[in-house]
């Protein structure tokens, strides 16, 4: 019996646990509830309160000190929230007045604040608004910050400093990113396509020296991106030696890119290897530089093993010239019945589609 | 049917960023405008048909249904065909921007954009 009472109690012990658990978890959550409908009605009563003002100024003559001192300090967050989306989706004078608004007023001081702060979500804060607005007078925290040992903190503020184009920044980028081993070439390339095109002739220099194929590649990858003519020389200089896959195929994309006729001997060797990645990328620098001296030799990769530099092939074929185009809508009569003439077909009809 | 009752043109603008399509029509309203704004894709179509707005200015990436099928709808009704349409999408690709123009576009804008060209674009298409 008494052992049945001590079971009974245990078990109520339990119940009672759970109970007080699940009571004190609802209650968790509606207070976090609670507190972000407050957060949100703070920021939609800010935004009704505010957002003509801004507005206003933006079709005024009123300076960016105007209309700051109409906001309270503690206004500063929201206001900053307020202004990233109308940043990022506008361009000109309007733009260039709301960067004035950060880079201008006091509030300069609230976020660069925020950036020297030793507190990681402060950092980052800081430098993405300072970056956003393009703020000159932050280089040289932004640099600091740079070293601060957090992924995060490196990738925003790299990527506010290609922003501001701060140039004169890049070999500390290319140093610290060293330090990351987890930083990916895609979000390294991000950063360095924020910048504006006066970075390739930084680049280029640095390419000279550059030792490691993946900042070779993310360089070239960015050369390409702006078109950047005048490093072709410094490229070619790496081809003539290079024998790493991915490398040689972002060096063709990069001479197809600007369409460098000069490179047309060097690619036709890299039309006859037998590795068809390398091979369709010639293909496409050949079709973008539009070598009709060539023509003969993209007409035989169309009877290629592989089947996407058959495809390649044909596209080229297409676009090179008059000649080759009618070459390719004969190829059902040369060649009826085969893989290369439906591809042929393909190609054609797919580009009719697109010319609409 | 075009014009509000205080004879200012009426421009659709479909926009799912509220903010932005607020700024717009704000610059507008000051340019002699008056819009419609409407946050999704959803009967957009019926209401250009109801309202005959002078101009429809389309985002692309429109909740419920996307600014392209908007614009082909609109194109293929022979009550609301001949309205201008400005596309305004964050879209760059020359695709896109190709298939929008023949689609029947007046023009297309690229994000990030600026209003005094956008006003600008508007009054050049409804010349």
């Amino acid at each position: 019996m008494i052992e049945y009472l001590d079971k009974t109690g245990v078990i109520l012990g339990i119940v009672l646990i759970l109970f007080v658990m699940i009571y004190l978890l609802v209650l968790f959550i509606l207070i976090v509830r609670f507190l972000e409908q407050t957060r949100k009605m703070v920021e939609k009563n800010f935004i009704l309160r505010w957002e003509e003002r801004i507005f206003e100024y933006l079709s005024s003559d009123k300076t960016p000190q105007d209309v700051i001192k109409l906001f309270n300090s503690y206004g500063y967050k929201y206001l900053l929230q307020f202004l990233r989306s109308y940043l990022l989706t506008l361009k000109g004078s309007d733009k260039d007045k709301l960067m004035k608004l950060i880079t201008d007023t006091e509030l300069f001081d609230y976020v660069h604040n925020q950036l020297k702060s030793s507190i990681k979500r402060k950092v980052v804060f800081g430098a993405y608004y300072l970056g956003l607005a393009k703020s000159v007078g932050a280089v040289n925290e932004l640099k600091n910050k740079l070293k601060f040992n957090d992924e995060l903190v490196f990738v925003t503020c790299a990527m506010s400093l290609a922003r501001i184009n701060a140039v004169d920044t890049l070999d500390d980028i290319f140093l610290e990113a060293e330090k990351f081993k987890g930083l990916t070439k895609d979000t390294f390339l991000s950063i360095l396509l924020e910048y504006d095109d006066h970075v390739c002739d930084n680049l280029t220099k640095r390419l000279e020296d550059e030792k490691s194929n993946v900042n070779r590649s993310i360089i070239i990858t960015t050369l390409q991106h702006f078109k950047y003519l005048a490093a072709a020389p410094s490229v070619m200089a790496i081809l003539s030696t290079e024998t790493n896959k991915e490398l040689i195929i972002d060096i063709l994309k990069y001479l197809g890119e600007i369409e460098y006729f000069d490179a047309s001997k060097e690619i036709e060797f890299y039309l006859q290897i037998p590795d068809p990645d390398i091979k369709a990328e010639a293909i496409k620098a050949v079709q973008k530089i539009g070598d009709t001296s060539l023509e003969s030799k993209i007409w035989e990769l169309i009877k290629d093993e592989d089947r996407n530099v058959k495809v390649t092939a044909a596209e080229a074929m297409y676009d090179i010239s008059d000649k080759s185009r009618e070459r390719l809508k004969n190829l059902e009569h040369t060649m009826p019945d085969t893989l290369e003439s439906s591809i042929a077909r393909m190609i054609i009809e797919e580009r009719a589609i697109q010319l609409g | 049917m075009n014009e509000t009752e205080s004879g200012r043109q009426k421009i659709l603008y479909a926009e799912d960023q509220e903010s932005i399509a607020r700024l717009v029509e704000y610059k507008l309203a000051k340019n002699g405008f008056d819009l419609i704004i409407m946050k999704s894709g959803e009967n957009v179509v019926e209401t250009i048909i109801e309202e005959k707005p002078a101009l429809v200015l389309l985002d692309l990436m429109l909740p419920i249904k996307d600014g392209l099928t908007i614009l082909e709808e609109l194109k293929s009704n022979n009550e609301v065909k001949n309205i201008p349409v400005i596309i305004l999408s964050v879209q760059g690709e020359e695709n896109k921007i190709l298939h929008a123009l023949n689609s029947g576009a007046a023009d297309y804008i690229q994000k990030p954009f600026s209003t005094n060209e956008l006003t600008i674009r508007i009054r050049k298409a409804l010349a």
